[in-house]
């Protein structure tokens, strides 16, 4: 029985594709991105952290774990509970990370079961894994949520732990067979948002001709908490909070060479 | 909305509740006359009616467009001494009391204390009442177990249907007396012909009522007014004429006809719901495109005079509760809710251009009575859900949202014709009706989880120690779960039978004593059978008791098997020790109980089984048990306020809850309990069948920015969708968040307009207690993700 590593399965999710959906965040990923809101997806592993919890006016420390093991059958049996839902709104499952390309051969099950179950799929996916991995999971996926961060290689190795190499070799196979594609842009204030990756960014999807659609993702500090709980000190606190003002003026900015540019995924 | 719509819109949010003792004074006079004995207790009633109806004095607000008041002024709110009678004492009370408090005035006082008391003391329905219940009920009674509805008002729970706007008065008053012609020298005939002959009279007492407008709205022209408004004035003594005489034939008419008669039912007694047009939109569509067909009726004047006829139900608030009735139902909200959409007779779309306009009109008035709410069907338009989606975000908890397919379903499975159902809806809170044809009753909530406290105590209440209900054993000797299940539902059978029996006593009483022939008039069959509406005149008649804290009852059972009997983490006698200190130095069992035990709304099968076999118990100690009017006793599953005033009595329980504090309300899970967001709960309160009941009502907040983006509110309108066609009867939204309620709280001066969603009801934020605010803080707030 196929096992795979998740820290969490969230119901009612309404931006990681169309309608309702549950999104199923699996566990580990090849970045490092210092702005990542989900730091507990980043180690391929169970980690520990400590919870607090009031009671009255005693307050309890416990022992928590970021991450669980879950079989194929036990995922699924969660996901079919909302399949009136789906069916009300053209919704579905969408397998997000961490980077759940890392879990390939479970996902390829996990997608191929939701088909079997009448159920849509997509992936979100920051595309940094074997082409071949990719091109076995494309017939299972009925849509990309597809993550750019920065479009020059050495910018992406720097910022990230990893080249964009592959991610970008991934994008091309992935528009060259006809998938259906979203962009998902984090707007991170000084990395993302400069004008040369900017500009990078438009002639890469317009070069794909086949991309329409454009996330753009703010970065919110609101996340910090949770590299405190993981004894990590490795977020950069530095970074603003992106304006409403900045998001609306790159969202017109993208909107005006023929994108449909949503804030928010 | 316009100047004049302006100006009346904020004399009636200005006025002052206050208790007008007019109604009590004409009551008193009318029975204190000694021809009184001379007729039958039903022409008694028909008599008062119109006595009153005579002598009241009449309102005219400055630029009106829809007379008639109940009381002096609006919101003076009469009293109705012949069914309760308040105390010096409680004058004071209502007059004192920091929530919905009533004025009472000097003058009020000395009637009440020289008139009104003297005449009434030892008369009235609710001294009957309490004189004819056993101990066992007096004793369930005071613990908490159960309430009862009818102790200060009288049934209702009745919504008009369509044929006023084929009949007038007039019109009934002949069917009436061909009815009588027909009738045969039997001892019943003599009875149905002095039911019939109340009804003719209380027929006229409203017809009479409406001349008497007219000719004030005659005088006030002859006094001159200025130019435009005499010849409005004119039109409205001309329509006060026609209606109710006489069947309105446009679309002014038909709103005056409907508010004469509306003012008719809650002057005859103070029925528990107000009362209530029902499927409004359908009602008026017709005479709406016949006017602007005709070029008489512009849309701007449907929506002023809709609108003014708005402010109408708004100047009524309920009549003053005392007691156990302001505990579980302390509000000013009568109850009237105006039913949008839903389906035909012949079962297709009943959606049109009035459903629409009706909204615009509950979005731009935003006023706490009437409420308001939509059908949805399968086959209704999504735009339908959109419009009312627009307005629930803008946060005053209206509409709220049905499934017509599924009250068109419990209706049935009663006994009801499809036809009758779909004329149907749901009034009061959530519960489901056949409008104009039926008469149901609530009679009181019951506390499922108080049962349960008793079961734990072997039948006796720990909070006073006396023994309630039947020894059902030493829990400490119960050796498995099963057994337990087994005393709670001796325990349940044993207090439904209680309440059962009371409510056989108490509806004679009303039959007897206090028959409303007026009413009567309106609800069918009630002319054809010549008997009264309290009585087993309509073609339905239901009686319901209404389960209370079903997502507690749940989350204290699965407590019981996890800790207990599976996982054997503590024995059921340190448990109990625990609660009877109130969890005092058992923090620590305390937070296992409330973070590591199953909890009902997350969708967990094993859990979400608890429910059902609970409601299914629930049900077959009521569903289909006779009452007295030819009808059974039904089940639904709706709170009011009473979660809060059952919690008040109910000590601290297995699921973590301490002493005191709220229940669960509806069927919606306990209060923060649910933590894997509105889809799951959504499964869970669908766990049971829903056409099972004559109504459910579940409760969910968002946060207000989840509704701010369209792809929210597809999303909500989906989830709507999706919660509809898994069975669920109703479901409403709280869109506030819980900084604005905190803020509310602290400075309650600064949020006089705050409007929240209650159950099945929406209410000033400042008027609820604060054990009620902090409950509906508590609920879980659902984002999206």
């Amino acid at each position: 029985m196929s096992e795979a590593l998740i820290f969490n399965i969230q119901r009612f999710s309404l931006h990681d594709g169309p309608g309702i959906r549950t999104t199923v965040f699996l566990k580990g990923c090849p970045l490092r991105c210092p702005w990542c809101h989900n730091p507990e997806s980043q180690q391929p592993e169970i980690e520990s952290y400590s919870h607090r919890l009031r009671v009255g006016d005693r307050v309890f420390v416990e022992e928590r774990s970021f991450g669980r093991r879950i079989t194929l059958n036990e995922l699924m049996a969660e996901i079919v509970r909302d399949l009136p839902f789906y069916e009300q709104s053209r919704g579905g499952v969408t397998f997000s990370g961490g980077e759940p390309l890392l879990q390939a051969p479970f996902l390829l099950e996990a997608l191929a079961a939701c088909h079997r179950a009448g159920i849509a799929t997509a992936v979100d996916t920051c595309g940094c894994a074997p082409v071949a991995v990719v091109e076995q999971l494309a017939g299972e996926t009925d849509l990309w949520l597809y993550d750019l961060k920065l479009i020059d290689a050495d910018a992406h190795l720097r910022a990230t732990g990893a080249t964009n190499t592959l991610i970008m070799e991934n994008l091309r196979l992935l528009a060259a067979t006809g998938a259906a594609i979203k962009i998902r842009f984090p707007v991170i204030p000084g990395v993302t948002d400069g004008e040369s990756n900017l500009a990078g960014l438009l002639t890469v999807l317009e070069r794909l001709q086949v991309v329409r659609e454009i996330n753009l993702l703010p970065y919110h500090k609101v996340y910090a908490h949770k590299y405190g709980q993981l004894d990590r000190d490795d977020w950069s606190c530095d970074i603003p909070d992106v304006s409403q003002e900045q998001m609306r003026s790159l969202k017109q900015r993208l909107a005006e060479r023929g994108f449909s540019v949503t804030i928010g995924g | 909305m316009n100047k004049r719509i302006a100006k009346l819109r904020e004399a009636s949010l200005q006025a002052i509740n206050r208790l007008s003792a007019e109604r009590a004074l004409l009551v008193t006079e009318f029975y204190d006359s000694p021809d009184v004995s001379n007729y039958s207790i039903p022409m008694q009633r028909a008599l008062c009616l119109q006595h009153i109806l005579l002598n009241k004095m009449l309102y005219l607000g400055e630029g009106e467009l829809i007379v008639g008041e109940r009381g002096k002024a609006p919101k003076a709110t009469p009293t109705y001494p012949e069914i309760c009678l308040h105390t010096l004492e409680d004058l004071e009370l209502l007059h004192t009391r920091p929530k919905v408090s009533f004025q009472v005035a000097a003058e009020t006082r000395r009637a009440y204390e020289e008139v009104v008391i003297p005449f009434w003391t030892k008369r009235t329905q609710r001294d009957r009442l309490f004189d004819a219940m056993q101990p066992a009920w007096l004793a369930a009674y005071r613990a908490g177990v159960f309430t009862e509805f009818q102790e200060q008002r009288a049934p209702g729970h009745t919504v008009c249907g369509d044929k006023i706007y084929r009949q007038g008065m007039l019109d009934l008053r002949e069917q009436i007396q061909e009815r009588h012609h027909e009738l045969k020298g039997t001892p019943e005939a003599d009875r149905q012909s002095e039911q019939l002959r109340a009804m003719a009279v209380a027929a006229e007492a409203l017809v009479e009522y409406a001349e008497r407008y007219a000719e004030l709205l005659e005088r006030e022209v002859a006094a001159g007014s200025d130019v435009s408004r005499r010849s409005e004035l004119l039109e409205m003594a001309a329509i006060c004429r026609r209606v109710p005489a006489r069947a309105p034939r446009t679309f002014q008419e038909a709103l005056q006809h409907y508010w004469f008669i509306h003012v008719g039912v809650i002057t005859e007694l103070n029925p528990w719901d107000a009362f209530n047009p029902g499927r409004l939109d359908q009602h008026l569509h017709p005479f709406y495109q016949q006017d602007i067909a005709t070029g008489t009726l512009t849309r701007e004047r449907a929506l002023e005079l809709l609108q003014a006829f708005w402010i109408k139900f708004n100047n009524h608030p309920s009549p003053p509760k005392m007691g156990v009735t302001a505990a579980e139902s302390n509000t000013y909200t009568d109850f009237a809710l105006i039913n949008l959409g839903g389906l035909k007779t012949d079962g297709t779309d009943a959606v049109n251009e009035m459903t629409f306009l009706l909204l615009d009109v509950i979005e731009e008035m935003r006023l706490l009575q009437p409420g308001s709410m939509v059908q949805v069907s399968e086959q209704g338009p999504d735009e339908l859900v959109r419009r009312a989606l627009e307005i629930i975000k803008t946060g005053f908890g209206q509409p709220s949202l049905f499934n017509s397919d599924v009250i068109v379903k419990e209706l049935v499975r009663q006994g009801k014709s499809p036809e009758d159902a779909r004329r149907g809806g749901a009034s009061g809170c959530v519960e489901s009706g056949a409008f104009g044809t039926e008469s149901y009753i609530l009679t009181g909530y019951f506390n499922l989880n108080k049962v349960l406290e008793v079961t734990l105590h072997d039948g006796v209440d720990p909070r006073t120690g006396e023994r309630i209900g039947p020894a059902t054993g030493d829990p400490a000797g119960l050796g498995s779960w099963e057994e337990l299940l087994t005393a709670f539902q001796e325990q349940m059978n044993h207090f439904i039978e209680v309440k059962i029996q009371g409510n056989l006593v108490i509806e004679q009483l009303y039959a007897d004593h206090l028959p409303v022939p007026f009413l009567s008039l309106l609800i069918d069959d009630c002319i054809t059978n010549g008997r009264d509406y309290n009585d087993g005149g309509p073609r339905y008649n239901t009686s319901y008791i209404q389960g209370v804290g079903l997502g507690s009852i749940t989350d204290n059972l699965a407590s019981l098997r996890h800790n207990v009997f599976s996982e054997q983490r503590v024995t059921l006698p340190q448990l109990l020790a625990a609660l009877a200190d109130d969890f005092e130095g058992a923090e620590e069992l305390r937070k296992d109980l409330l973070y590591h035990t199953p909890k009902y709304g997350n969708d967990d099968g094993d859990t979400d089984e608890l429910a059902q076999r609970v409601f299914q118990m629930f049900f077959d100690a009521v569903d289909g048990r006779a009452n007295n009017r030819g009808g059974c006793f039904r089940i639904n599953m709706l709170p009011t306020t009473c979660h809060v005033y059952f919690g008040s009595v109910t000590g601290a329980m297995p699921d973590g809850r301490q002493a005191g504090k709220p229940l669960s309300e509806g069927i919606s899970p306990v209060q923060g309990a649910d933590r894997k967001g509105p889809t799951a709960a959504l499964r869970s309160a669908t766990v049971f069948n829903h056409t099972l009941t004559g109504g459910t009502l579940l409760n969910q907040r968002f946060s207000p920015e989840l509704l701010e983006d369209e792809r929210g509110r597809e999303g909500v309108l989906h989830l709507v969708r999706g919660y509809f066609h898994l069975g669920g009867h109703h479901i409403q939204f709280n869109v506030v968040s819980s900084e604005t309620l905190r803020e509310a709280q602290l400075h309650p001066e600064q949020y006089r307009d705050l409007i929240v969603r209650v159950a099945g009801y929406s209410d000033y934020f400042n008027d609820l207690g604060e054990e009620l605010q902090n409950e509906i803080i508590a609920r879980t707030c659902h984002n999206d993700y």
